[in-house]
C-alpha cells in the first residue's frame, strides 16, 4: 500500500500524543520476520558448432538466502542476513578462430565446483521524515574473499512530496586463484571499490512516482579474471585489464498506478558510462496486478544493450598498442532480453513468492557498436522461491 | 500446556451503543476479566467526555475555561484538543468540535431552520474562536466543545491497549460501529467484519482484518428527512449546513482514532473531494456513494 498523504501523516502524528497510543501502534510494527528465498541459476550448454573443447554444460548456481529483520525498538532496526552458494559447471576460458573464421570457444576443462557464504549486517534508524542505515557485510569463497561498509540515508520533504536519497558503500577483495601454480595465473591480488549514490523521488500526483539517481564507483587493484585467458596473435595470455576503473550509471524509475485496472506499471531506465569506454542502456517495464485474496502477478521484460571497450576483442590478429586483452564476453557488444514472471501471495502474516526468468544475450542485439562473433554469449533460466513470516 | 481455548462474547452499552467485545479465552473467568476491562475504559471515558451530562469533568472544564484566565485541562483532554485541533486545520475547517449548537438547531427541527437561526449557531461556531495553546483553554461564552466525534473510537484504542496489556491477543471490541482488532484467531486468521449497506440495512461487504482499527460513517445513521431529504448528522462547519457527500464511509488504520478522522472527514469534503482524500490516504477504505456506485482501495474486501 502507498504512503500516506501529508494529511494523513499530520493525523497519524497529532495522535501519537494521546495516552497510551504510541505503545499501542508500536505493537503493530511487523516487530520481527524471518525470510528465506531459494533461488535455482542454470545457464545453458555452449552449443556444439560454437564449441572447440572442454566441458559445453555451463553455471549452475543454487543459493539460498536467509534474512531476519528485527525491529529492536520504534526508531532501530536490525537486519542480519547470511547467504549460501554453491555454483558448478564449466566457464568460458578462451576464444580461438575456426578453419572458416569463426570464432570458438574453449571452455575450462574440468567441472568447477565452489562454495561462496556471504554474511550480511545492518541497522537501520528512522527518526521524523529522515531514515539511515549503516551496514557491514563478509563474503567467502575459496579463493576470494571480501569485507565491505555501507551507508545510506534518505529524507522526505515535509509534505512527503519529495525523498532525497544519499549513499556511500566501500568494498575490499582479495583473490587467491585456485592452481595458481599449475596454469600461471597471479598468486594473490587485491582491488577495492568506492561508491556514492545520489537520488530524488518525487510524488507527480496520487497515481504516480517517479524516482531519479546517478551512481559513480571508483574500483582499482586488480580488476582482471584470473580465470581466463586471451589469444593474442600466436600466443595464449592471461586476462589483462586496466587497474583502474571509474563508473558512472543514471537510473530513472517511474511507478504509475493504474485505477482502473488496479494495476501499477513499473518503467525504469538505466545508463551506464565508464573509463573503460563501455557504454550500456537499461530498459525494464513491469506490470503489477493485484488479484483476489492477496495474490498479486508480476510480468516483466528488461532489454540491455552495451558496447565493447577497445581492449575486448574474442582474440586479436595483432597485438594491441595498449597492452590491455581481454575475451571476457561479458565485456562484447551484445544485447540481451529477459522475460519474468512472478507470483506472490500475502496472507496476514504470511507471504510466498515464486518466480521465473529467461534471459536471451546474442550479439544481433546490440544497438551500436561493431557486431562482434562472441561465442560465450550466455543464456540462462532462473527459478526462485521465497517465504517470508512475520514473527 | 496448552489449555484450549474458548470464543467469547460479551455485549455492554457504553456511550450510548451497543458495544461488544470478543476474545478467545481459557476460561469464564478470564473471559469476565476482559468484559469487566473493557466496560471500566468505556465507562470511565463516557463519564468523563460525554456531552449528555451536566456535570462531568468536560464540562465542568468548559464552564470554567469560560471564566477570564481560562482552564487547563489535563494531559488526556489536551491531546485530545490537539487532535481535535489537527483535524480541523487537515479539513481546511469543516471539522470543528464546537458545532454543537449547529447540531442540536438541525437536530430539532422539522423544517430547514431558517437563515437567521443557522447565522445566529454560527456565532457560536468555529475553532479559530477558541483560544487554545496547548495548555490553558479559554472559551467564548455561549460555546460548546463536542468531543463525541473523537472519543468513541479514542476508546476502542484504549481498551484494545489495556486488554492486549492484560495479555489478550486474538479478538475485538466494538463500540457502536467503532472497532480495534486486538489480533487475529488464534490460527493467524483475520476477522471478517461487515460493512452495513448505507440504504438496505443489509452487509455492503466483508472486510478481513487482523489488527488496527475500523471506522464507518454514514448519512443513514442519526439522519433527519425534511421534506423528503435525507440530512446528514454530520454539519459542515464553514456553511453551517449538514453535509450532502457520500453514503457511507469505511476506513481501517493502524488505530481506530485515525479511521474515525479519516472516515469523518472524508463524509465532511462531499463526494469528489471525499473520494479523493481516501485515494491519497494510503488506508484502507471503502465508500458508497447512494446511488449503488462503491469504490474501494483493498484486496481484502468482498461483496454480498
Amino acid at each position: 500500500m502507498k504512503a500516506p498523504s501529508a494529511r494523513i501523516r499530520a493525523l497519524f502524528a497529532s495522535s501519537l500524543g494521546l495516552p497510551g497510543m504510541q505503545e499501542l501502534l508500536a505493537a503493530e510494527l511487523p516487530e520481527e520476520n524471518v525470510a528465506y528465498r531459494f533461488t535455482h541459476y542454470d545457464e545453458e550448454p555452449v552449443p556444439k558448432e560454437k564449441l572447440l573443447a572442454g566441458d559445453p554444460s555451463r553455471y549452475s548456481i543454487d543459493s539460498q538466502q536467509l534474512r531476519w529483520v528485527k525491529n529492536l525498538d520504534e526508531n532501530y532496526t536490525l537486519t542480519v542476513g547470511y547467504l549460501h552458494e554453491a555454483m558448478s559447471g564449466s566457464s568460458p576460458w578462451y576464444v580461438i578462430p575456426g578453419s572458416d573464421g569463426q570464432a570458438l570457444q574453449v571452455m575450462s576443462g574440468a567441472t568447477i565446483r565452489e562454495k561462496r557464504d556471504q554474511l550480511d549486517i545492518s541497522l537501520g534508524l528512522s527518526a521524523d521524515n529522515s531514515s539511515h542505515e549503516f551496514g557491514l557485510g563478509y563474503s567467502t569463497e575459496d579463493d576470494y574473499r571480501a569485507v565491505y561498509g555501507s551507508y545510506s540515508g534518505s529524507r522526505e520533504t515535509a509534505d512527503s512530496l519529495e525523498e532525497y536519497s544519499w549513499g556511500f558503500s566501500y568494498s575490499d577483495d582479495e583473490i587467491h586463484p585456485s592452481d595458481a601454480t599449475e596454469f600461471g595465473r597471479v598468486l594473490s591480488a587485491a582491488r577495492d571499490a568506492w561508491s556514492a549514490s545520489l537520488g530524488f523521488s518525487q510524488v507527480v500526483n496520487r497515481n504516480a512516482v517517479i524516482q531519479t539517481g546517478a551512481t559513480v564507483t571508483r574500483q582499482t587493484g586488480f580488476l582482471s579474471d584470473p580465470y581466463k585467458l586471451v589469444l593474442v596473435e600466436q600466443s595464449i595470455l592471461s586476462d589483462q585489464r586496466p587497474d583502474e576503473r571509474t563508473m558512472f550509471s543514471w537510473t530513472t524509475r517511474l511507478r504509475q498506478y493504474l485505477q482502473r485496472s488496479r494495476a501499477a506499471l513499473q518503467l525504469d531506465y538505466r545508463y551506464f558510462l565508464d573509463s573503460w569506454d563501455i557504454q550500456a542502456h537499461t530498459l525494464d517495464a513491469a506490470w503489477v496486478q493485484p488479484l483476489n485474496e492477496g495474490w498479486e502477478l508480476t510480468s516483466g521484460v528488461r532489454y540491455y544493450t552495451q558496447k565493447a571497450p577497445d581492449f575486448y576483442a574474442p582474440y586479436f590478429e595483432a597485438t594491441p598498442s595498449d597492452p590491455y586483452w581481454s575475451s571476457d564476453y561479458r565485456l562484447a557488444t551484445y544485447g540481451a532480453l529477459s522475460y519474468r514472471l512472478n507470483l506472490q501471495w500475502q496472507q496476514h502474516r504470511y507471504q510466498a513468492l515464486a518466480g521465473v526468468e529467461y534471459y536471451d544475450s546474442d550479439s544481433s542485439l546490440a544497438l551500436a557498436g561493431k557486431p562482434q562473433d562472441t561465442p560465450g554469449l550466455v543464456d540462462f533460466w532462473r527459478l526462485s522461491v521465497a517465504f517470508t513470516v512475520s514473527l | 500446556m496448552n489449555r484450549p481455548v474458548k470464543l467469547v462474547r460479551k455485549r455492554f452499552n457504553s456511550m450510548g451503543c451497543p458495544a461488544e467485545i470478543c476474545v478467545y479465552s481459557h476460561s469464564e473467568q478470564s473471559a469476565n476479566r476482559a468484559w469487566a476491562i473493557a466496560r471500566a475504559e468505556a465507562q470511565r471515558l463516557d463519564l468523563k467526555y460525554s456531552s449528555y451530562r451536566t456535570n462531568n469533568y468536560f464540562v465542568l472544564l468548559q464552564q470554567r475555561a469560560a471564566q477570564p484566565g481560562g482552564a487547563s485541562p489535563d494531559a488526556e483532554t489536551s491531546a485530545l484538543l490537539n487532535f481535535a485541533s489537527c483535524q480541523y486545520r487537515q479539513s481546511d475547517g469543516c471539522f470543528d468540535i464546537t458545532t454543537g449548537q449547529l447540531s442540536r438547531l438541525w437536530e430539532r427541527s422539522a423544517s430547514i431552520p431558517a437563515s437567521h437561526e443557522i447565522d445566529q449557531a454560527m456565532g457560536r461556531t468555529g475553532w479559530h474562536k477558541v483560544a487554545w495553546d496547548g495548555h490553558r483553554l479559554g472559551l467564548p461564552g455561549g460555546m460548546r466543545l463536542d468531543l463525541g466525534g473523537i472519543v468513541k473510537e479514542y476508546a476502542a484504542d484504549r481498551v484494545a491497549l489495556l486488554l492486549r496489556k492484560a495479555g489478550f491477543n486474538s479478538g475485538y471490541i466494538d463500540l457502536g460501529g467503532d472497532l480495534h482488532i486486538i489480533g487475529p484467531h488464534p490460527d493467524s486468521r483475520p476477522w471478517r467484519v461487515g460493512i452495513r449497506h448505507p440504504r438496505n440495512g443489509g452487509v455492503l461487504a466483508g472486510i478481513d482484518i487482523s489488527h488496527g482499527g475500523l471506522a464507518s460513517s454514514g448519512d443513514y445513521e442519526r439522519f433527519r428527512m425534511i421534506d423528503g431529504q435525507r440530512y446528514s448528522h454530520l454539519i459542515d462547519a464553514r456553511s453551517g449546513w449538514p453535509v450532502q457527500g457520500l453514503a457511507s464511509v469505511s476506513v481501517w488504520a493502524s488505530s481506530c482514532l485515525i479511521a474515525g478522522a479519516v472516515t469523518t472527514l472524508a463524509m465532511l469534503l462531499g463526494r469528489q473531494q471525499g473520494l479523493d482524500l481516501l485515494a491519497e490516504s494510503g488506508l484502507g477504505w471503502l465508500a458508497h456513494d447512494g446511488h449503488g456506485r462503491i469504490t474501494d482501495q483493498s484486496s481484502t474486501a468482498s461483496y454480498c
